[in-house]
């Protein structure tokens, strides 16, 4: 992933679950994700990393396949929330989740449920491939 | 002109005002008492061993099935815990199987710094679990 | 007789009056309605389908009913039989009726479109639901996909429109249909608890509130008055924590960074007590029944007690920024106007209700919790706008700050839980609908348990309603306006996919 090392970071967040306030909480000026410069956009054309998160029926997933084609290359996905990482809280049975799993390589899995904003920073910078310490 | 005036205070006070931001590499947010994190196996003080006997009680409470226990019987009848895997993937941190452990084993620290790119490293087995997330408050 | 005035004087008011309009049902409508009973906050009347149009023909036009507001329809499933639930609601008279309804399978694959038609000619409100699922896209003019803004994600808006004023809107939320039907099934009450927050993710603990007092008045348990403060306490941060986060959504939309930047950091301030009195700042799993996880200690006392004037000086800064911006106030002025007929025949309730000037309050109205020894005031708006709608909800903040004072000031000593056994507990009544005051609105649950065990579970949210009433009320608006106008009903997605 060495592309991405300090290089203008466009993020486009998907779908609505819990995990979507704790992502867009880290903008605030007490966390300031900006200082990385990572920016939220709204747009797959501008957006270098997909991050799904929260809830997805059939239909759903169809559309963020669809989001995810148009996205241009180089491009990632950061799975967040045990929704997406194991599979639908209130739809236990359904295989989409892990369908969706197989159809694309995902490069970033961070669990929880809701995981902390810092957590989702955390996953920022390994991916940006700055040090911790 | 009052206005003024009380407007160049205002200026005056944030030029020397702490900002509220927190410089991730060199500062850290202290997480409150109590906050939920991934789960620790507690090790007795004494003797250093680990508390948990592998009832399985957990891994019955919890709804996700993100625990896997087995004991092993030892010579005198004796029961040890043979292995304890968390899959963090699966976890949704209710805290209910602390909650319920009978013999106090089990304790949710503060580590909250998890992220990885294999989802196969989200496994945590015992060795991973006894250890002590750095300091109590390994956090940022 | 006795029995009579011994209740009169010792219970409250509103049980006596519901009863009395039971009997009064009861006598009109003897042979068309197989049963009516009280099952907590409503009466429920179990209906055939072929006597359901003269019932609700009654129930509307008999003056001394007035049901004339149209709540919510969910299907249900109670072993092997399908009913059908729907809430109505009188204003006028302030009571609220359940219809019970028994159907078929193939009815409900057909979405139960007889019942839905029959009722659409009663109440407006109903005529969502008949074109949901066979949206207008291929004529609309403008489609609107689901926002990365909260509370905007969950839904298709298409509009129909007349150079920039829109003419129509039609809401769909086919992408917000994802619960299973029996995920309460195989859970345990515990786990359910630790599952049910996520219905309204915005305010977790509501749904958990609600929940457990719906299972206690089953058990028949009261609460200890310590517990019943700590449930207060969060319920009033967690309201604060809510419409902090409204405000810097809508500043995010009107893009005023200042104010943005502001309310989120507050947001982070009351987060931060709420995290460490339950232990996570979304999802808290703390209420138990009978009770609280654990007990408040005196060092979080303290910290409230300390940060409560700061919260309250900044939340008046933020309101004073917002306020003095007179472009932001005219931009806001005169957007997505609510009449109180409106309101009142879609259903709304909470703080939307409050902005068109209808001073209800749950709070007020239900006496389980403390709130009568409380003194706090119900803000109220005129007319109905954005504007009011942000500004009831800041007037709410403050007075959720002025009810956190009393109760940290006269917090009782005494158990914070009652020992009860969770894993066989028995219940004395089959069915129960509870409701409390979130601050989207009414929170709703409504169970039916047999002995040991829940059968059947709904979940109604209050934003659903807001989302029906958008609709009515993006009409002749520009569009411009419609995500400000979307985001000022504060909609939480939790609740919408519940039901």
């Amino acid at each position: 992933m060495s592309f991405l090392i300090k290089s203008n970071f466009n993020i486009l967040v998907t779908g609505f679950g819990c995990c979507k306030q704790e992502i867009f909480a880290t903008q605030c000026s007490l966390y300031d994700i900006q200082r990385f410069g990572v920016n939220f956009v709204s747009v797959p054309e501008d957006a270098d990393i997909l991050v799904v998160q929260g809830f997805y029926n059939k239909k759903g997933i169809i559309r963020i396949l669809n989001i995810y084609d148009r996205m241009k290359n180089p491009k990632g996905i950061i799975a967040v929330g045990s929704c997406v990482l194991n599979e639908n809280l209130f739809n236990p049975g359904s295989e989409l989740v892990s369908q969706f799993r197989n159809r694309v390589i995902i490069n970033m899995h961070i669990p929880g449920c809701p995981p902390r904003p810092e957590a989702f920073i955390y996953a920022i910078l390994k991916f940006l491939g700055i040090s911790m310490q | 002109m009052l206005r003024l005036i009380k407007n160049f205070f205002i200026v005056f006070g944030n030029i020397f005002r702490k900002p509220h931001t927190i410089i991730y590499p060199r500062e850290r947010i202290i997480i409150p008492d109590g906050s939920r994190g991934v789960l620790h196996l507690k090790v007795d003080p004494d003797s250093l061993e680990i508390i948990c006997k592998g009832c399985g009680l957990c891994k019955i409470i919890c709804s996700q099935g993100c625990i896997t226990v087995q004991k092993r019987a030892e010579d005198k009848g004796r029961e040890v815990l043979d292995e304890f895997c968390l899959d963090l993937s699966k976890c949704i941190f209710c805290g209910n199987c602390v909650e319920f452990c009978k013999m106090n084993a089990i304790d949710m620290s503060y580590k909250y710094q998890l992220a990885e790119f294999d989802k196969k490293n989200l496994k945590l087995e015992k060795t991973e679990l006894v250890k002590p997330s750095g300091t109590i408050r390994d956090f940022w | 007789m006795a029995d009579n005035i011994y209740n009169k004087i010792y219970s409250s008011s509103r049980t006596v009056f519901l009863e009395e309009i039971g009997e009064k049902l009861k006598s009109i409508l003897k042979d068309k309605i197989e049963y009516i009973r009280r099952a907590g906050l409503d009466l429920l009347i179990l209906v055939s389908k072929n006597n359901l149009y003269q019932v609700i023909k009654e129930l509307k036009d008999n003056p001394d009913f007035k049901v004339n507001s149209f709540q919510s329809i969910a299907a249900l499933t109670n072993g092997k039989k399908i009913y059908l639930i729907i809430n109505l609601k009188s204003f006028d008279n302030d009571f609220s009726v359940l219809l019970k309804i028994e159907i078929s399978q193939r009815e409900i694959e057909g979405d139960y479109r007889e019942i839905i038609e029959m009722l659409a000619k009663f109440y407006r409100a109903v005529k969502f639901y008949k074109h949901s699922g066979r949206l207008i896209s291929d004529r609309c003019d403008i489609k609107i996909l689901p926002r990365s803004i909260e509370g905007l994600d969950c839904f298709d808006l298409d509009i129909l429109v007349d150079n920039d004023l829109i003419r129509e809107a039609y809401v769909s939320i086919e992408i917000a249909r994802i619960i299973g039907d029996d995920y309460y099934k195989d859970l345990k009450l515990y786990n359910l608890i630790a599952y049910i927050s996520r219905f309204d993710w915005k305010a977790g603990i509501f749904p958990e509130v609600c929940l457990c007092e719906a299972l206690e008045e089953l058990l028949q348990l009261k609460v200890t008055e310590r517990a019943q403060h700590i449930r207060m306490l969060l319920c009033e941060l967690y309201r604060i924590s809510n419409h902090i986060y409204f405000i810097s959504n809508i500043c995010n939309i009107l893009q005023h960074d200042i104010a943005y930047n502001l309310s989120l950091l507050e947001r982070e301030r009351v987060l931060r007590i709420i995290e460490s009195i339950t232990g996570s700042r979304i999802v808290p799993n703390f209420i138990r029944i009978g009770g609280v996880k654990k007990d408040i200690s005196e060092e979080i006392m303290v910290s409230i007690r300390k940060s409560l004037p700061v919260l309250f000086r900044n939340i008046r800064r933020i309101e004073k920024i917002m306020t003095g911006d007179f472009l932001l106030i005219e931009r806001l002025r005169g957007a997505g106007i609510i009449s109180k007929e409106i309101a009142l025949e879609y259903g709304v309730s909470g703080p939307n209700l409050r902005a068109s000037g209808i001073r209800h309050d749950l709070r007020k109205v239900k006496d389980s919790f403390l709130y009568k020894d409380l003194s706090f005031t119900i803000p109220v708006g005129k007319s109905g706008d954005c504007l009011d709608r942000i500004s009831v909800r800041f007037n709410e903040m403050l007075q959720s700050l002025r009810i956190i004072n009393q109760i940290i000031n006269k917090f009782p000593e005494g158990d914070f839980i009652k020992k009860i056994n969770v894993s066989h507990p028995e219940f004395k009544s089959s069915e129960i609908s509870y409701g409390i005051e979130c601050p989207h609105g009414l929170f709703k649950i409504y169970l039916e348990a047999d002995k040991n065990n829940i059968n059947s579970l709904l979940v109604k949210g209050p934003s659903f309603n807001s989302l029906i009433l958008s609709e009515e009320i993006l009409a002749g608006n520009k569009i411009e306006d419609v995500d400000l106008i979307l985001a000022s009903l504060d909609i939480s997605p939790g609740e919408i996919i519940s039901s």
